[in-house]
This record gives C-alpha cells, structure tokens and sequence, in this order.
C-alpha cells in the first residue's frame, strides 16, 4: 500500500498527464494498477472480471482526468470509479437476502474468541500467506470490500465511509465484523491444514 | 462467550465489541482504560486479542507482497495505447 508516489509529486503527474504526456499517465497507472486491481477482485470475486474493471477504470481516468479534484487522493478517485465499473459487472450479492447480520460475539467464537484451549500462532510461511489469501476470498463482498479498503490500500477511516456511502460508525461496525469473520476464516484455514 | 468475566468493570463481550477500535488508536481515554484493565486481568481476552492483532497484521503483509496476474499490467497498457492513438 506504500507503492504510490507522494501527493505532491502526484500532483505534477496529473498536471503533466492532463497536457497530454502519455508517459505521465503511465506512470499513474504504473502507481496505481495494482490497488486497483486488488479492489476490483475484492469486489467481483473473479480475475477475468477484476480485469475488466482495472481497464474501464483507467479508461475513464483517462477520458475524465479533468474531473479528478485534488480534495480526495488520486487513488480514492480510481477506486471510486473502479466501484461504480464493478457494480455494473458484479452480480448482486444475493447470499443471504434477509439475514440478519450476526452479531459481534457470534462473529468472535467463530474467530477463537474465548476457546482458551487453542492459543495457536499464525505460522510465518509460505502456507500462511496463502491462507490468507483464501481467507479474505472466502468472505462476503462487504467484508472483502472493508478489508480492502482499510487494510491492504491502508485508506483513512472517513475516506473509506464516503467510498462505501456510509456513516463514519456504521462502517467501524461494518470494518469489526469484517475483522472478525477473516479471523475466524483464517483459523478455520490453519484448521483445515494442520488436519 | 463460556465463563464470560467481568473485569475492571467491563464484560468479556463488551471488550470484544472495541477490539478494533482499540486497534486503530480509536478509543477515547475511559473506553482504553477499560480495555487495557480487563485484558490485563483476562487471560482468555489477552490471548484473542493478540490473535485478532496480529491476523489483522498478517493480512496487511500480505498485501504488500501481492502483484498483478501475469499478462494483466501489459493488457491494460495496451488497451490504453490503442485509446491514446485512437
């Protein structure tokens, strides 16, 4: 999340990028296309999908790099317009229409909260690595879409609840639960692979 | 949660519901001190707690290790150079 260059140099790519100079918006996109990336399959659990999305997204930015305001990053811009691009694709989420949502201490047994018999570590490896990986993509878009968000494009917590449309505490809520369902996907893949 | 504890005033479940506000840096001083004095005598709080932690951490690791598919980067320059020219 550390890959994109500072605001102000950012700034002179964008100017650069407006008049024209292609390698300026290269570079953008060079800064860019994996976040991108990473949100469009969070969103639409699919590469082929994801791909999509990551080129419709740098299409507009192309075409409406005129509009972009300096008053959001650059990269909360395109992720914004990645959103609107999967929305168009992605089925809607129909999982569970009408479910209630579980509630925080469900949510927490299911992640370990409270089973002081199984103190297990998160293996540093190979392996852990992608257990993460399946974990985060065995959870629902809203979750997936949170997690995105804040812990692998590192936005701030008001910049993430304008993405999403929500209030600042309904997407602290929405973040919690999120955190709490990959936890308890991640030990249930340890679990899996320890058998 | 089994054996729910009351400590320092707070109930097991009751931290829970701030553990990632409390990650984040974002309680206010009273709700820190509440959690930090239940964790401290709560074996079965302290214990998740560090887990959901460091989850959380692995999971932003992760994603700085994460590249593009092969093909997708060169596809998008492409795609883009043909709209540049056209």
């Amino acid at each position: 999340m550390q890959d994109h260059p500072d605001a102000h140099a950012e700034a002179a790519l964008i100017a650069q990028a407006r008049a024209g100079d292609p390698g300026a918006f290269d570079a953008l996109v060079e800064a860019h296309q994996r976040a991108v990336f990473r949100f469009a399959r969070a969103l639409t659990h699919n590469d082929a999908l994801a791909e999509d999305v990551l080129q419709e997204t740098f299409l507009s930015a192309l075409e409406g790099l005129g509009a972009w305001r300096a008053e959001s990053s650059f990269r909360t811009w395109l992720l914004v317009i990645a959103r609107n691009a999967a929305l168009k694709h992605r089925r809607r989420d129909r999982e569970r229409p009408g479910e209630q949502e579980p509630d925080f201490e469900t949510l927490g047994r299911d992640a370990g909260w409270g089973d002081v018999d199984s103190p297990e570590r998160i293996a540093a490896s190979h392996e852990a690595a992608s257990a993460v990986t399946r974990a985060l993509a065995s959870l629902d878009v809203e979750a997936r879409e949170v997690l995105t968000l804040r812990e692998l494009e590192g936005l701030s917590g008001d910049e993430t609840a304008r993405l999403l449309g929500l209030s600042l505490a309904a997407m602290k809520s929405r973040l919690h639960r999120a955190r709490l369902a990959f936890v308890a996907a991640l030990r249930a893949e340890q679990g899996h692979h320890a058998r | 949660m089994l054996g729910e504890r009351v400590v320092g005033g707070k109930k097991c479940s009751e931290v829970l519901g701030l553990l990632s506000r409390y990650l984040d840096g974002d309680l206010d001083a009273d709700e820190h001190r509440w959690v930090v004095t239940h964790v401290e005598g709560c074996a079965a709080c302290a214990s998740f707690g560090s887990r959901f932690a460091e989850a959380i951490a692995r999971l932003r690791e992760e994603a700085a290790r994460e590249g593009l598919p092969e093909g997708v980067g060169a596809r998008l320059k492409a795609r883009l150079r043909s709209a540049q020219s056209g």
